[in-house]
């Protein structure tokens, strides 16, 4: 297909199919994101670390593990870009290689906390009464402790480590999803649309599924992306603590955690993977901001 | 076709009891429409949500095609009473096409022959193959009540309960869905029960009609008698007079009427 | 006739859209004196955005230009935002369709009403309240004492609507736009606010601009009707000869009414003729 021809099966008055009704749909998010600059460079900045991530073998001038103890704490130069660490390993490979383990992170706490969040809330929502009852007060229980505090007690309990910092930060992030996908699912739930499918005999497991959930994902999207950068930062905040990745991983927030210790001296141990941790968490948050724009219903 | 035998259904707390609907009777038989009017907050679309199974918290008896209701329904009978909603822009699913909109009841009620069944709904209500991939907001008001009405009949269903069905609809665009609504019912089967506040719609479209207000029924009569002007109750006189002092370019009454009153003039100090 | 308060030549508005301009209005002409002029159309008509150019209250992304938009001698389109603050409320009163959205809702409504006479009048506090509450007598509220110590909330629809009323004729203005003022009423309530409306039109010889999209209600209710489609002023008639309308689209209008005292079996089907979209207006 031509790309005359492909436009115009995009911007057909009359769609012929379900596929591309849909096309069509995401065609027209993607032209509002384009004239959303900032929404971008998030975007952007996203897709960049998708490419470190996949090519980090390629990108990377060294292995993140490999020591050179004759060359240690040297300042950024042509060699090492942003300098070496107390055991001599290239700080610009360790960073490259740590955008692996961020976004792994990123990923498996949406993957968790999305559809968590999402069923809890729209359950809770939808079927009202002592449901509605029991499962707020449990969210409620975890949204009275802080985040951070939280994932330390998991942690602590199940022993350091990356997965269980997953799990950790899992367990702090869904109660917030949950209340936006519930307070979505109150406003659903009263109107003609629902009633109507309700009137042709679905069951309530049926009307969530189907009906009242596809209303709540966009706003959970956009507060997951939000989220996103708090979940970097928790991250990076429980490496940092010694209770996420173990040394000698890579991950950025057990990288500044060591690299405080010579931070007087040799700056550039926490500034580089400091300014990762900024970066990614940026664009996360401008990202998050344009979906709002483009999917949120109640803009439009 | 239909049977309602006090019934009465209340809203809000146990120290602070409203009536909504106060205890109220009446029948409709098969193949007439039936016409509900009233104005805001008498209690008529309350009825109606009860006779849709919307409303499971009510007292009194209802009887559909022969059969007595309680307040859970199984699938064919959710099948066979459908009804329209007043406001076509929340009527539908906005993030659904019309072609999932239309397949959904299909599905539920496991129905065979999807693609073809809602091919003809959509014929049925004027709107072409087209229109099939549309979402919501891709549509007119009047094209969103049409893809409403063929949601609600591609269920084959005996009884449509229409709540207000062209109160948000253009002059014209009215005029084409009561049409339309009057060639589907002449097509054969269907009960109506059409609930309005403007009794120009229920004088057009109704056989026979109940008045409401406050939750009661306070008169039932003909539709011949209403076009005769030969309605008994005060409130249905007023209603009747209002509608028209705005309806058939009489002059208003209640004006020339007050004219003679003294206005007082705002107070300067 | 008097001589006209608000004059209104060759008005176009247009949006901006991701689809490019959308013209909404597409050069009307008209002049409202101390009369009732009824503007009718149906949805997307550009009835209500003629309505709100002469407020200048208009979205953003709209532009308005016209030949003459004028009030008296004032000139709408390049008048300072400062003076359409004393224009808007003060000269030139809207009344909105849902009062709901026009009243703060933690505000009590007596003190809203008193808080727009000092506005537009000045004076204190005691003036206002008794101002404020003269003005819930004139539009027939039975106990004023209670209903100035309302909260939005907890007046109907009616009351509401009547104290939109008073609150806008407090200002003194010369002319009224109302937009669509009884759509959201009961028809009996529609029937009494109709009538204060009148009655204060009357005694204060104000000019109003009714726009609606019921054409009887109109043709009951005011002097002169025009009857706007696709942004154009299509047909210019006084109402009570609005059965005698030449124009296909308003003769399409009125034969798609359904009547109470007159069974018909089809109602007629209002057929769109391309050609009106830049027809003659007939007047």
């Amino acid at each position: 297909m031509s790309a005359g021809t492909l436009r115009h099966w995009l911007n057909a008055e009359a769609a012929a199919s379900p596929f591309q009704a849909f096309a069509q749909r995401a065609w027209l998010g993607w032209l509002q994101l384009l004239r959303n600059p900032l929404g971008m460079i998030g975007l952007l900045i996203i897709v960049a670390l998708l490419l470190v991530a996949a090519f980090a073998p390629v990108i990377a001038s060294q292995s993140p593990y490999e020591q050179n103890l004759r060359n240690v704490l040297a300042p950024p130069s042509s060699e090492h870009l942003f300098g070496t660490d107390e055991l001599g390993r290239d700080i610009f490979s360790r960073v490259v290689y740590g955008s692996r383990i961020t976004l792994l992170i990123v990923l498996l706490v949406s993957v968790i906390v999305a559809p968590i969040g999402l069923l809890v809330g729209a359950v809770s929502g939808y079927l009202g009464g002592w449901v509605d009852v029991a499962l707020m007060r449990l969210t409620d229980l975890f949204l009275a402790f802080p985040s951070l505090i939280l994932a330390l007690a998991f942690v602590a309990a199940m022993g350091p480590g990356l997965e269980n910092a997953i799990i950790a930060i899992s367990l702090t992030a869904w109660p917030q999803i949950a209340r936006l996908a519930r307070a979505e699912t109150l406003t659903v739930r009263n109107s003609d649309y629902i009633a109507a499918v309700r009137l042709q005999g679905a069951s309530p497991m049926r009307v969530v599924l189907r009906h009242v959930l596809p209303m709540c994902v966009p706003s959970v999207i956009i507060r997951v992306t939000l989220n996103m950068a708090g979940i970097i930062l928790t991250a990076a905040g429980l490496g940092f603590l010694g209770l996420g990745a173990q040394p000698p991983s890579p991950e950025w927030g057990a990288m500044t955690s060591t690299g405080r210790r010579y931070m007087l001296d040799s700056w550039w141990l926490v500034t580089m993977p400091g300014l990762a941790i900024l970066t990614v968490s940026l664009a996360f948050n401008l990202f998050g901001d344009a979906l709002r724009d483009i999917l949120d219903p109640r803009s439009s | 076709m239909i049977a309602v035998d006090d019934l009465v259904v209340s809203f809000g707390d146990d120290d602070e009891v409203k009536r909504a609907v106060d205890g109220i009777g009446f029948e409709v038989r098969e193949g007439e429409t039936f016409g509900l009017v009233g104005e805001s907050g008498c209690g008529k679309s309350t009825v109606l949500r009860v006779l849709a199974g919307l409303n499971p918290s009510y007292d009194g008896r209802l009887r559909i095609a022969g059969r007595d209701i309680g307040p859970r329904r199984d699938k064919a009978l959710m099948k066979s009473v459908q009804m329209v909603f007043q406001d076509p822009y929340g009527s539908l699913h906005p993030r659904q096409t019309v072609n999932a909109q239309l397949m959904e009841p299909l599905r539920i009620q496991g129905l065979d022959d999807a693609a073809g069944r809602v091919e003809r709904a959509l014929d049925a209500v004027g709107l072409g193959p087209a229109f099939r991939y549309r979402y919501p907001h891709q549509l007119s008001g009047g094209q969103r009540q049409r893809v409403a009405i063929a949601r609600a009949l591609i269920l084959e269903p005996d009884v449509l309960l229409l709540d207000e069905p062209t109160s948000a609809l253009d002059v014209s665009v009215q005029a084409e869905v009561l049409n339309l609504l009057a060639d589907l019912k002449a097509a054969g089967g269907l009960t109506y029960v059409l609930v309005s506040h403007d009794l120009g719609v229920i004088a057009h479209m109704c056989d026979r009609l109940a008045v409401m207000t406050e939750g009661r029924i306070v008169e039932e009569l003909d539709v011949q008698e209403l076009v005769a002007g030969a309605a008994r109750h005060p409130y249905t006189v007023t209603l009747l007079r209002a509608s028209e002092t705005y309806g058939e370019g009489g002059v208003p009454a209640a004006t020339s009427e007050t004219n003679e009153a003294t206005i007082p003039e705002p107070r300067k100090t | 006739m008097h001589e006209p308060l608000l004059r209104v030549d060759g008005l176009h508005v247009s949006f901006r859209t991701h689809r490019g301009l959308v013209n909404a209005v597409r050069g009307v002409s008209f002049e409202v004196g101390r009369e009732k002029v009824g503007i009718v159309g149906e949805s997307g008509s550009g009835k209500s955005i003629t309505g709100r150019s002469v407020m200048r209250l208009l979205p953003p992304a709209a532009e308005a230009r016209a030949n003459r938009l004028s009030f008296r001698d004032i000139d709408l389109l390049r008048a300072s935002e400062k003076q359409m603050l004393d224009i808007r409320g003060g000269q030139i009163g809207l009344i909105m369709q849902d009062p709901k959205y026009s009243l703060n809702p933690v505000v009590r409504v007596g003190d809203q009403i008193a808080e727009a006479y000092r506005l537009h009048r000045g004076g204190n506090r005691k003036a206002a309240r008794a101002s404020a509450m003269a003005m819930l007598e004139a539009v027939k509220i039975r106990d004023p004492e209670r209903v100035y110590r309302l909260y939005p909330h907890e007046v109907s629809g009616g009351m509401g609507q009547r104290i939109m009323i008073a609150t806008m004729l407090l200002a003194e203005p010369d002319l009224l736009i109302a937009d669509e003022p009884t759509s959201a009423l009961d028809v009996t309530v529609r029937l009494e606010v109709l009538s204060i409306l009148d009655e204060l039109i009357e005694t204060r010889g104000l000019g109003l601009i009714f726009i609606s999209h019921d054409l009887n209600l109109v043709r009951a209710f005011c002097d002169r009707v025009l009857i706007m489609y696709a942004g154009r002023i299509v047909e210019e008639l006084p109402a009570s000869e609005l059965e005698h309308a030449r124009h296909p689209y308003t003769q399409g209008l009125l034969a798609a009414l359904p009547r109470i005292h007159e069974r018909r079996e089809r109602l007629a089907v209002l057929q769109r003729d391309p050609d009106w979209l830049d027809g003659p207006t007939y007047r």
